[in-house]
This record gives structure tokens, C-alpha cells and sequence, in this order.
């Protein structure tokens, strides 16, 4: 009986003999990884395009799949860095517009940071207030910080890992933790300052 | 507590929302991709030594044409003119030239 890797193994074997069509059973199986894993990086209505230039780069790059890592791993670098790079160039754009927080979000934040006890952080809060306060932070950060805040504080990757999912150095990805929690605490004081909130 | 350690909680859970929320691909999308990858063609193409000449051959065509001019036109300025020279010296047959016959120089 063959075993996952096995079966990856040998349908990337064949796409590198030059079977195009063989590419497509890694396509329909990585799929759901796939867009789950850009959907966390990225707006929603760019999910269908970035996970298929995820494929396309992993197709193009698959003869230098050396296979010393699962295939999903190495895939998941790929979508990464994707995402990463779609950062980057929206950044440069001059399209590019930061969310900010409507007065109820900002009162629900306040609300929330003023709460010592932190029983209010335990509450199931508006998911619509969450998620604005998520790109409110992420979209003040550089496309760089923006990556590690979300490999490293909110995925819970190791810093060693995020470094290999990005394909940087760990010190790279250390300093840029450190920088990016200190960026984080001024963002949140400038958000409190700001609206009072 | 500070507010870093208190905001993390609350990103953390809008993040974790934000995976759970996925677009179901759809056959469209599927097909969509793969007619995109075909277009890159094949990853390795078949190395056969003819079609590699098929390939890379016509590329040398237009030097060895310029090459080919220009032994021509050397030929025809130093070698003949050089043939007509021997001629006319053998035809005059001046006495150096049978000494260098007699001793088989020529």
C-alpha cells in the first residue's frame, strides 16, 4: 500500500517527466490547504487568485523540489511567500487604502483594553469588530512585520520555523518579531490617543 | 496585563476566523488552473540530439553565410591572383625557376 508522500512522489515525478496533466491530482488534493492557508493572509475576494498563483509557482518550481520536506510543507512555503509578495505590491500601489475603525469598534476596543479583569477578552465579541481591529493592526505594519506578526503571534510558529516558511535568516525573523511587538504597542496607544477612542 | 499581551488574544481569535471562512473552490476555478499550467508547457522536454539541431542550428545559419563570404572573397583576391602569378613566372621560365624545379622545390 503506498503511503501519501509515496503517491506525491510519484505524481511529481511525472510532471517533471513532462506530464502536464499529472499536475492537476496535486491541484485537486493540496487545494483545500491551499486556500486556507491564503485566506488567513489575505482579503477574501484575492483568495481565488492567490492560490492559483501558488500552484503556478509550485508547478514552475517543482524540478527544484528536492523532496527532503513533505510536499505540503514545501507548498506552504510557496503560498507564504505568495502572500507575502501580494503585500508587497499592494503596499507600492497607490490604491492601497488602511482600514480604520468605525466609533462602535472603537468603543468595543476601549472597552476591552480598559478591562482589567480581562473577563471581557474571554467573551465571544462581534466577529465583524475583531476582524476590523485585525486589519486595522496588520495594515499599519510593513508587508515584512505584517508576516511575522501573523506566523509568529498568531499562528504560534517558532521563530526557526517562520524563518524556514519564509526563507529568511531566524535572526531576520527574531529582530523583526521584537520590532514588530514595539510597533504594535505604539499602534494601540496611538488607536487609544486618537478616538479617545 | 499590557496592551500587547491583551490585543494578541483578540487578533488571534479574528485570524483563526479568518481560515475558517473559506471560498469553496469550484470545478471552474479547478479547470481555470490547470489550462493556466498547461500554457507553461511540459517541465522537461524530450533532449533528442536531431531536434536539439532542429533547434539551435538555424541559429548559426546567418554567421557561417557571412563566413562563407569571406573566405570567398579572400580566395578570390590572394589565391587565384597568387595561381596567375605562378603561371605567368612558370610560362616565362626564367632560369631560377628551373633551378628550383631541378632540385624538386617546385
Amino acid at each position: 500500500m503506498s503511503t501519501p508522500c509515496t503517491d506525491d512522489a510519484r505524481i511529481i515525478r511525472q510532471v517533471i517527466d513532462g506530464n502536464v496533466n499529472a499536475f492537476e491530482a496535486l491541484v485537486e488534493k493540496y487545494q483545500p490547504h491551499v486556500f486556507k492557508l491564503v485566506r488567513k493572509h489575505v482579503p477574501p475576494q484575492e483568495t481565488e487568485e492567490l492560490a492559483q498563483e501558488v500552484f503556478i509557482r509550485a508547478y514552475q518550481g517543482l524540478a527544484g523540489y528536492k523532496g527532503k520536506t513533505p510536499f505540503k510543507g514545501w507548498l506552504s512555503g510557496i503560498a507564504v511567500r505568495t502572500c507575502y509578495d501580494f503585500w508587497r505590491k499592494r503596499y507600492r500601489s497607490s490604491e492601497f487604502a488602511m482600514s480604520s475603525l468605525s466609533k462602535e469598534q472603537r468603543e468595543w476596543l476601549e472597552r476591552t483594553l480598559s478591562d482589567d479583569s480581562g473577563q471581557r477578552l474571554m467573551e465571544k465579541a462581534s466577529e465583524e469588530a475583531d476582524r476590523a481591529l485585525l486589519a486595522y493592526a496588520l495594515d499599519r505594519l510593513s508587508p515584512e512585520d505584517r508576516m511575522v506578526m501573523e506566523l509568529v503571534y498568531l499562528e504560534g510558529y517558532a521563530g526557526k520555523e517562520a524563518a524556514r516558511i519564509l526563507g529568511w535568516t531566524v535572526a531576520n525573523v527574531k529582530v523583526r518579531a521584537y520590532r514588530c511587538r514595539k510597533k504594535l504597542k505604539t499602534i494601540i496607544q496611538q488607536l487609544r490617543k486618537e478616538g479617545g477612542p | 496585563m499590557n496592551d500587547f499581551k491583551r490585543w494578541i488574544p483578540i487578533l488571534s481569535r479574528a485570524y483563526q476566523q479568518r481560515g475558517r471562512d473559506i471560498p469553496q473552490p469550484d470545478a471552474r476555478w479547478q479547470a481555470d488552473t490547470m489550462r493556466r499550467i498547461r500554457q507553461l508547457g511540459p517541465l522537461r522536454q524530450p533532449t533528442v540530439s536531431l531536434e536539439l539541431c532542429n533547434r539551435f542550428l538555424w541559429r548559426f545559419a546567418g554567421v557561417a553565410g557571412a563566413v562563407a563570404c569571406v573566405l570567398a572573397i579572400y580566395a578570390f583576391s590572394f589565391d587565384f591572383h597568387l595561381e596567375y602569378e605562378m603561371t605567368r613566372v612558370f610560362m616565362a621560365a626564367p632560369p631560377e625557376f628551373d633551378l628550383l624545379r631541378n632540385i624538386q622545390i617546385l
